[in-house]
């Protein structure tokens, strides 16, 4: 049996999100006085079950769509995989450089020139800038900003920064890439470039998990589906079981509907 | 769980959590912290770097604010303790250069982790590394500050001559401040109105810390106020880089206070890194 680079076993993730009131002080205080019954009273703190007893494995050459609708527990998922969120129960095994396209926008600094984000970015990646010269300056000229490079970001149209972005978010190796969404940017021109470059990255990557609602994109792009609602993996199979499976599911809608027709 | 080789830090992290799991994985975590240095010195400059991006003076406003400061204070106290300025402005002025680079930052540290909530919550980095890049932009921008002193101190007819110890003084002082500004930045990140407190009583705080008046000369009014002096832990932090910026040698009772302090603030934040880690990027 071949390695596997993302192996989950048993995970289950659970957290609490506080209300503005069990964020302050006071009521941690109050709460402590009476042994922690506000609490559990329920309104103050919500307890989420975000993924539950979800086992996996996929091997080079997976490529992984989880499929749900809001708040069903991809993203969270998807952070586990990236190594944010730790499991509360069962274990994570990750063999492999990770790549979170996840949220590419975040860290920038809009007085810094387009270069110097370019290696802030970068280093908000933990990679370091000193050493990534090369790196740099293909990102640079992959992003086709030209003079640009060096003015403040806070002077690019949206479309300059997408681009710059999308060059950063694509521009470092890895094994394992999560990815939120299809990334593309830019006018035409550059949406070719990016389409291409984003081809040969998603060619080159071993393992690929992607939480997507498009079933072009399933279809295009993967081999196994995980569905998930709220947090319970409801299926996990291969692209064609799960293209059956919807479709035996509108059939039985459609028998459904129809059956509920002719008794009326 | 195996590791990646490769040098970012992004392999999964993710292992069962039991007690002794948790201790290992916050080291782990200081471990690949050490190994990031490259990292977070670049952030840790860039953060100074783009201060002076949005103002031409950048960090030296910060400094010429202090040296406006300490200047007030010492014409006020000068008059209220029938001292010469010659002698309260050095003293005022290295006070709260030692000041802003310990207690201060402590209590500024209410943002380790709420200010980079996007890092925390895309990418899997060590915590402690947004420790190390905040203490590294304090150390920078008391660099900064003391260009001021070299420069204020020969107005006041004081020689700007800094004692050699000052090259341990200002690293040690640094890492005896690291627990707490953890501690402080988890609490903030759990606790919103942390941050509140910390802003309304750093005042009080540095009022209460001998950094504008002369322990020697408070001794007289009383015992209450000496006990300011030798109960307050910001003290000795204050008098630890003061001295050496005055030319004059910590003592050996500073030292270990010091160490005491420094001793102190691991076991605090070890018990609220270690069990309470993984909960960080739920909070921010």
């Amino acid at each position: 049996m071949t390695r596997a680079l993302v192996e989950a076993f048993r995970v289950s993730l659970s957290y609490h999100v506080p209300s503005a009131r069990a964020r302050s002080l006071r009521y941690a205080a109050a709460n402590l006085a009476v042994g922690g019954r506000l609490m559990k009273d329920g309104g103050s703190s919500v307890y989420v079950q975000a993924l539950r007893d979800l086992s996996f494995r996929l091997e080079d050459g997976d490529r992984l769509a989880i499929v749900g609708s809001n708040g069903s527990g991809k993203s969270s998922l998807l952070k586990v995989i990236a190594g944010v969120y730790e499991p509360t129960q069962g274990r994570m095994e990750v063999n492999g450089r990770v790549s979170s396209m996840l949220d590419i926008g975040h860290g920038l600094d809009m007085e810094a020139t387009g270069l110097q984000n370019v290696r802030l970015l970068a280093a908000m990646r933990g990679y370091s800038p000193w050493r990534l010269k090369d790196h740099v300056e293909r990102i640079v000229d992959f992003s086709d900003l030209g003079a640009f490079i060096n003015m403040p970001v806070r002077t690019y149209s949206s479309g300059m920064l997408a681009r710059l972005l999308f060059s950063v978010a694509t521009a470092f190796d890895h094994d394992i890439l999560l990815l939120e969404e299809w990334l593309s940017a830019g006018d035409e021109n550059f949406v070719k470039k990016a389409t291409a470059r984003m081809s040969d990255v998603l060619g080159s990557t071993r393992v690929v998990v992607t939480a997507t609602h498009s079933p072009d994109l399933v279809r295009a792009l993967c081999n196994k589906v995980l569905i998930l609602n709220h947090g319970v993996p409801e299926f996990l199979g291969s692209v064609d079981e799960y293209f059956y499976r919807a479709a035996v599911l509108q059939e039985q809608e459609k028998k459904a509907t129809a059956g509920g027709k002719l008794s009326v | 769980m195996t590791r990646s080789a490769h040098p970012p830090a992004s392999a999964g992290r993710g292992v069962y959590g039991d007690g002794a799991g948790k201790l290992r994985k916050a080291v782990d975590d200081l471990v690949s912290s050490l190994k990031l240095t490259e990292v977070w010195a670049y952030l840790g400059l860039e953060d100074v770097m783009s201060r002076y991006r949005q103002t031409l003076l950048g960090p030296l406003w910060n400094a010429s604010f202090i040296v406006g400061q300490a200047l007030a204070l010492s014409v006020v106290f000068g008059a209220v303790f029938k001292a010469p300025i010659s002698q309260t402005m050095p003293y005022i002025l290295s006070g709260m250069l030692a000041w802003f680079l310990g207690p201060a930052a402590i209590l500024d540290s209410s943002g380790l982790f709420l200010s980079v909530a996007g890092t925390i919550k895309t990418q899997s980095l060590p915590y402690l590394m947004q420790l190390f890049r905040v203490a590294l932009r304090n150390l920078l921008i008391f660099l900064h500050n003391l260009v001021a002193l070299v420069v204020i101190f020969p107005l006041f007819g004081q020689m700007p001559i800094l004692h050699w110890t000052i090259v341990l003084a200002i690293p040690l002082l640094i890492l005896a401040c690291l627990p707490y500004m953890l501690l402080v930045g988890m609490l903030c990140a759990r606790f919103r109105d942390v941050q509140m407190l910390l802003q309304n009583f750093s005042p009080v705080l540095f009022f209460l810390t001998p950094v504008f008046w002369n322990p020697a000369q408070a001794a007289g009014g009383g015992g209450g106020r000496s006990m300011l002096v030798v109960y307050n832990p910001l003290s000795y932090m204050v008098d630890f880089v003061r001295k050496p910026l005055l030319n004059q040698y910590a003592s050996t009772a500073d030292w270990v206070m010091l160490g005491c302090i420094f001793a102190v603030g691991v076991v605090l934040a070890a018990a609220a890194f270690v069990p309470f880690r993984s909960k960080i990027p739920h909070w921010v």
